[in-house]
């Protein structure tokens, strides 16, 4: 009995710090309509920023807690308003998401850079001491976590619904118009609201740094709100009480876990099972979620579509391009660049073209997020690699049709729900599978996965020639096929689903079978990329298809256009290229490139240079009628667009 | 010469870079000036076989190198016999490899001179004894070597606990191992990091077992990251090199030059395991170099290595054999001491045969293995 | 505006295509229905009027299925559709339109069309159409007045339909201009095309003479009507009172969620109940769209005074006021 109170009293320990994460999501999204991929790397800025004011410059905890947690908090919140958010008012439902893993991805690239990984950095608990308890001793700064969590929850409830601030906080987000009519400014409420936001996200990271006794490490700290994804879901994104409850639970829950089940399963299972428990967690509370209701917000995306090739057109560019790419392919087969050759660095580009494809189709066409194609393509290279001894075609077959499969497993829990679920989901389920299923030895083994290029009979693709020229080929079959499809009555489909999910029921088309059908294929397109990324490196290992790496490739695709093949291929080869100069600069720049394109939903492609505006420029007068066709920066953003929160 | 190292395990570089300013300083290799080259992996496979690849059309030899993805660079490594690698690998498979070379090599055993050591001086313990291991598949390996020579030195394990490499708390296994009656606690594999959280967690729940640490645990910031001397003191150490974190400094000059040339190749630098590592790698890369004589090439480099049976930093290490790749048995005892590391009486003087190393037991593999 | 071919199909007079009984809905602590009585015949007309704030749009979202009743029924025919998807009201029938279009903006306005047909056919027809392509073309098979279509890809027999569609509501050679660039008054009629599409048996059509000159208006009556005599039933809510006088048969009143009045033309316009609330304040048709501008929402979510939790879904408007 004493154990089960032991671990009782730890799991309440351990709930209250996903508690202090989740609660601050929720107050961002209340505030501001906008889930914040960013709120675990700001919290582990503000750690490391406490270590160095504390640890390294010697200055007194308090006159830290205040620089960091109040000076610093309110710059950094008012500044991303101002900055990244507000100019995203009226622009389509993923493009917060888009900034925020942005703004995730340039704040851990600028930690790594600043505070090295070699080092350990320990942060000593704002209270000393420790006190006993059903025969452990528990350090005092448990109880300032937990009394602080429930504080916040308490406060902020108060806040929200029996001050005027907090109504006005909330109202903002509905809307700004009307708010802005009862005399209180929109775009100020707006800034409180996230100036509040990082002041919590600040105050997770500060009082769970001391008890990471290990050192704080920057992917943990940013990675911890994972885990209070799940409550912040229970909790319906809105009611902090429920959110908070709900992180305890899965503290107690994770914590019996832990100590009563892993102990006996062997010590690789029990890593599988700590990895994968967040996401786990995370799909249960998805199903505790009421279904979205459809809304009729008439929406005006004044945004000029990108013309789509017609037939004839695909198949000459796409002849015109494998052409060109295997001449330049084969001149220059032997170069070397840094340590690999030209080939080689043409196949990744190729195979991430396809994973780029697969974005096109999920998200550029119809609006869904999706975190996890990079999980796909490992998976993908994986079966690849384990069937028939990989260098099979039915090993090809097998990568898809088995990626295929998990993703409408991934999928169908969140379709009755809004796009951003399954941003979550996505995002849970690509870090679950990076450390709890490419890290287990067993998968990758100590030394990676050996896949051997296709045996046909009659054909020798050994070769790197023949391997690039194959794998070029799968890239315009794709790019062939994406655009067939977006010819096809799918693909008015997928737009139209993404335009006007009212309008799409409401015309007797089912919603959920499209998005569970177009993920399932983007899923499939992933894992066949990932099979052939395979043969073209001839090992895999486990740190290949991680989860940031992942998102820093959306983004990449974001930037340059999500929505054409075009933009799919340049992301690849921008990437690859990019990442052979700077490996640990590239999330800053594609942070940095997802920012400045802003709401453009055709990123770079779709700019026009003239209307083109620094992000604190206000739009120029005598732009066009905002009913007419707009280009990708120059919209109005006159009262009636107003901001539409996705639904 | 090149290093690959990750961020991680700079150190290694760092060494290596250490040795070779020294070398050079004294009158290079046969006139020979040693320029290092590193390259950083990032953590991938392809990372990895690339920057080998690269070393290998722009360098002499890759010296120094520490990878966790050490058999992607080992598959360019198997395919160019003809390219020397001088490394502390540590993955079996590329550390067959005849062209590949370590200063202290590994295998899945272990020596059985520490475990009798401490199963007499521990006797009334020794029935209950707890270790922590790491959760990769490689950390497992090792410790089934290990945990067989303790358990045939007379070692029960009451309790092992496995950590994740993301494990931030200690406190819940070390009450465990209280709860299971633990009264010595292996912790020898433990990376300096976990082993300080450990030292808390144990501090916190008033526990007080024996603590034996290892070389991955030996360094400079364990007893300020363990919560001060308190914490640590009365911990054994055991490993198979000189304290060369500066205990040893005057009775081993070789530590003395390592320490200087450190911060002269990075002032600064508080070197660790991966330190020492780079700088033995080097050590031994240059003595294979000044054996090949005045023109050396790839091959006679190769040569020279394979002739090396006896390697021993010049008191830095206890003797091993790089050629057959055999793992020393010989060892140190240190104690932590009013939080200092101190050299056990039980050692012989560093002026002896064995230059201060313990050379009892032999390296026992589990059968099977 | 050329007529819309029709054929007559066969109904019984006296047929309800759509019956709604004791509808209620709530949200937090308004009601916005509280007892919704209407049914609309086949082949008529019928008029859903009443100041803003009425719950008029409440009640299309009910009976298109965006919103759930808290009390009542809804039946299509004699199928209780009250807590059937939209999608599933859809094939059985039922189209609408939305006071603030929904258009899929990033599709032309032939694509739109489009998809409504597309949406009516299952995979095997299209795939017996497709090889058939040829002659069928000659003969198309209508239903209700409005052709039903097939395969895609340009020239295809999809592709025809939706063209002789968007002719038919006054969009002849428009179909390729990108639906969200066009004005709202042409948008409307997409939306009414992409409606049509789907052969519906009943058309609800929320305001969609807002934005037209009269000349348009005009247009859009005799376009109704038309279709109401080829047996569609249309329920139309509209403020443009010189519409709905002029060719509805039927015209239920709602205020405050109640039905006040319904009847003839003649009879509401003659009803002192109605003059008061409405009528009477409505003197001049266009008064209403200026009222129309500034209620902005059907988004917003207005915290309620006792502190309740008016409520987000994800975040936003669980229950919200919606204003029509």
């Amino acid at each position: 009995m004493s154990n089960f109170l032991q671990f009782t009293v730890f799991g309440i320990m351990l709930g209250a710090g996903y508690a202090i994460a989740a609660t601050g999501l929720v107050v961002t999204y209340t505030t501001s309509g906008v889930f914040n991929f960013a709120q675990g790397a700001v919290g582990m800025i503000a750690a490391f920023g406490y270590w160095e004011l504390v640890a390294a410059h010697h200055v007194p905890v308090l006159a830290a807690l205040v620089i960091v947690l109040i000076l610093g908090a309110s710059i950094a919140g008012a500044f991303v308003e101002r900055v990244l958010m507000r100019r995203l008012h009226g622009a389509s439902a993923e493009r917060p998401v888009m900034v925020t893993l942005g703004l995730m991805v340039i704040l851990t690239g600028m930690a790594t850079i600043i505070w090295s990984p070699t080092t350990q950095r320990t942060v000593e608990p704002m209270v000393s001491g420790q006190f006993r308890l059903v025969g452990i001793n528990i350090q005092d700064q448990y109880v300032l976590i937990i009394a602080v969590a429930v504080a916040v929850a308490i406060g902020l409830r108060a806040l929200f619904y029996s001050t005027r601030t907090g109504y006005a906080l909330r109202a903002v987000v509905d809307d700004p118009d009307l708010l802005g009519m009862s005399g209180v400014s929109p775009n100020r409420m707006s800034q409180y609201g996230w100036i509040l936001g990082f002041m919590m996200a600040a105050l997770s990271g500060v009082l769970l740094a001391p008890i990471q006794t290990t050192g704080i490490s920057i992917e943990a700290m940013t990675l911890l709100v994972v885990s209070g994804y799940a409550a912040a879901i229970v909790g319906r994104l809105k009611n902090i009480p429920l959110t908070f409850a709900a992180a305890i639970a899965i503290g107690l829950a994770e914590n019996y876990i832990l100590n009563y089940v892993e102990p006996h399963l062997s010590s690789a299972l029990q890593t599988d099972v700590t990895s994968a428990l967040p996401m786990v967690f995370l799909f249960l509370a998805l199903v505790t979620l009421p279904s979205v209701r459809l809304r009729a917000v008439g929406r005006l995306t004044s945004m000029k579509a990108p013309r789509v090739a017609s037939g004839r057109e695909s198949l000459i560019a796409g002849g015109v391009f494998l052409v060109i790419a295997v001449v330049i392919g084969l001149a220059f087969a032997n170069t070397d660049v840094k340590g690999t050759t030209l080939l080689t660095l043409g196949g990744m580009v190729m195979t991430l073209g396809i994973v780029g494809l697969s974005l096109v189709l999920l998200t550029g066409y119809s609006g869904q997020v999706s975190l996890c194609q990079f999980s796909f393509m490992g998976i993908g290279a994986f079966v690849m690699g384990k069937v028939a001894g990989g260098g099979s075609v039915i090993g090809l077959v097998g990568a898809t049709a088995i990626c295929a499969a998990v993703g409408a497993l991934i999928a169908l829990p969140t379709i009755r729900l809004s796009d951003l679920y399954l941003a979550l989901a996505t995002f849970a389920f690509a870090d679950a599978v990076a450390t709890g299923f490419f890290a287990d030895g067993r998968i990758y083994g100590a030394g990676g996965l050996s896949i051997g290029r296709i045996v046909l009979p009659g054909l020798s693709l050994g070769g790197d020639a023949a391997e690039f020229i194959m794998v070029t080929i799968f890239f315009v079959l794709s790019a062939w096929l994406v655009l067939a499809i977006r010819r096809s009555l799918f693909g008015r489909r997928l737009v139209a689903v993404n335009d006007s999910p009212a309008a799409y029921a409401t015309v007797g088309l089912n919603i959920g079978f499209t998005k569970v059908a177009v993920f399932a294929i983007a899923a499939g397109m992933a894992g066949l990329a990932g099979a052939l990324y395979g043969t073209v490196q001839q090992i895999v290992g486990t740190t290949d298809f991680d989860l940031f790496p992942g998102i820093i490739f959306v983004l990449f695709v974001t930037v340059w256009s999500i929505r054409t093949v075009s933009g799919a291929f340049l992301a690849a080869l921008t990437y690859v290229a990019l990442n052979q100069i700077s490996p640990s600069g590239i999330g800053i720049f594609a942070g940095i490139g997802v920012i400045l394109i802003g709401r453009a939903a055709n990123g770079i492609l779709g700019i026009d240079a003239i209307h083109f505006q620094l992000p604190w420029v206000k739009a120029p007068a005598g732009l066009p009628d905002p009913d007419g066709p707009l280009t990708a920066f120059g919209g109005a953003t006159t009262g009636s667009e107003g901001f539409r929160a996705a639904g | 010469m090149s290093t690959l190292s990750l961020g991680l395990f700079k150190g290694a570089q760092v060494g290596a870079q250490a040795y070779a300013d020294y070398i050079n300083s004294t009158g290079r290799v046969n006139g020979r000036k040693i320029v290092v080259n590193s390259a950083d992996d990032s953590f991938t496979g392809a990372g990895n076989k690339q920057a080998t690849t690269n070393a290998l059309q722009s360098d002499f030899a890759m010296v120094g190198n520490f990878s966790l993805e050490d058999s992607f660079g080992g598959a360019v490594l198997a395919q160019n016999p003809g390219f020397a690698d001088v490394s502390q690998i540590l993955d079996n498979a590329t550390n067959k490899l005849p062209n590949v070379y370590s200063p202290i090599p590994l295998a899945d055993g272990w020596a059985s001179g520490p475990m009798t050591y401490y199963h007499n001086k521990f006797k009334a313990d020794a029935s209950h004894a707890g270790a922590f291991l790491a959760d990769s598949p490689s950390a497992s390996q090792t410790w089934q070597g290990e945990k067989y020579v303790a358990e045939r030195a007379g070692f029960t394990f009451v309790s092992e606990q496995t950590y994740a490499t993301t494990q931030t708390d200690f406190n819940q296994q070390v009450i465990a191992m209280k709860n299971a009656g633990v009264k010595i606690i292996f912790m020898d594999q433990m990376p300096g990091n976990y082993a300080s959280s450990v030292l808390k967690a144990l501090a916190q729940q008033n526990f007080h077992p024996q603590v034996l640490l290892g070389a991955a645990t030996y360094s400079n910031q364990l007893v300020s990251q363990s919560g001060g001397a308190a914490n640590v003191d009365g911990a054994y150490l055991s490993q198979n090199l000189a304290l060369y974190l500066g205990t040893d400094q005057a009775a081993v000059p070789a530590v003395a030059t390592f320490l200087h040339w450190v911060q002269v190749a990075s002032p600064g630098f508080n070197p660790d395991l991966f330190t020492a590592y780079g700088w033995l790698s080097a050590d031994l890369f240059v003595q294979g170099l000044k054996n090949a004589g005045s023109n050396p090439s790839r091959g006679s480099l190769l040569q020279a290595l394979s002739k090396i049976t006896s390697f021993n930093g010049n008191g830095f290490n206890a003797p091993s054999d790089p050629a057959t790749k055999t793992p020393p048995n010989c060892y140190l005892i240190a104690t932590v001491t009013n939080g200092q590391f101190v050299r056990s009486p039980d050692n012989p003087p560093t002026t002896g045969s064995t230059q201060g190393f313990r050379c009892d037991g032999s390296y026992i593999v589990k059968p099977g293995t | 505006m050329p007529q819309a071919e029709t054929t007559p199909a066969p109904t019984a007079t006296g047929t309800h295509v759509l019956t709604v009984e004791g509808v209620a809905v709530r949200f937090g602590g308004v009601a916005a229905l509280s007892d919704a009585n209407l049914s609309v015949e086949a082949g008529t007309v019928t008029g859903l009027i009443g100041p803003n704030g009425a719950g008029k749009t409440t009640l299309f979202n009910v009976i298109s299925g965006l919103q759930t009743p808290d009390r009542g029924t809804v039946h299509l025919h004699d199928t209780d559709i009250t807590r059937m998807k939209p999608h599933r009201r859809a094939k059985l029938g039922l189209a609408r339109t939305f006071q603030r279009l929904e258009l899929f903006g990033t599709l032309s306005a032939g694509e739109n069309v489009q998809v409504g047909l597309e949406s009516s056919v299952k995979w095997w027809q299209w795939r017996h159409m497709r090889r058939a392509f040829p002659w069928v073309r000659e003969g198309v098979p209508v239903d209700g007045g409005v052709p039903v279509g097939t395969p895609t890809g340009p020239g295809s027999l999809a592709v025809v339909t939706s063209d002789r569609l968007l002719d038919g509501v006054g969009l002849g050679g428009l179909g390729a201009e990108q639906a969200s660039a066009m004005p709202t008054g042409l948008a409307r009629m997409v939306e009414l095309a992409r409606a049509l599409a789907m052969a519906p048996k009943i058309l609800l059509l929320d305001e969609p003479g807002s934005g037209l000159d009269d000349a348009e208006s005009q247009a859009l009556g005799e376009l109704l009507t038309t279709l109401a005599k080829g047996g569609m039933g249309v329920l139309l809510v509209e403020h443009d009172m010189e519409l709905v006088m002029r060719i509805c048969d039927y015209i239920y009143v709602l205020d405050f969620g109640d039905v006040i009045a319904s009847g003839t033309p003649e009879e509401i316009r003659r009803d002192p109940v109605v003059q008061a609330a409405y009528l009477g304040a409505v003197a001049d048709p266009h008064a209403d769209e200026v009222a129309q501008g500034a209620a902005t929402t059907d988004v917003g979510a207005v915290p309620a005074p006792d502190g309740q939790d008016v409520g987000h879904e994800d975040g936003r408007g669980d229950d919200e006021v919606t204003t029509a």
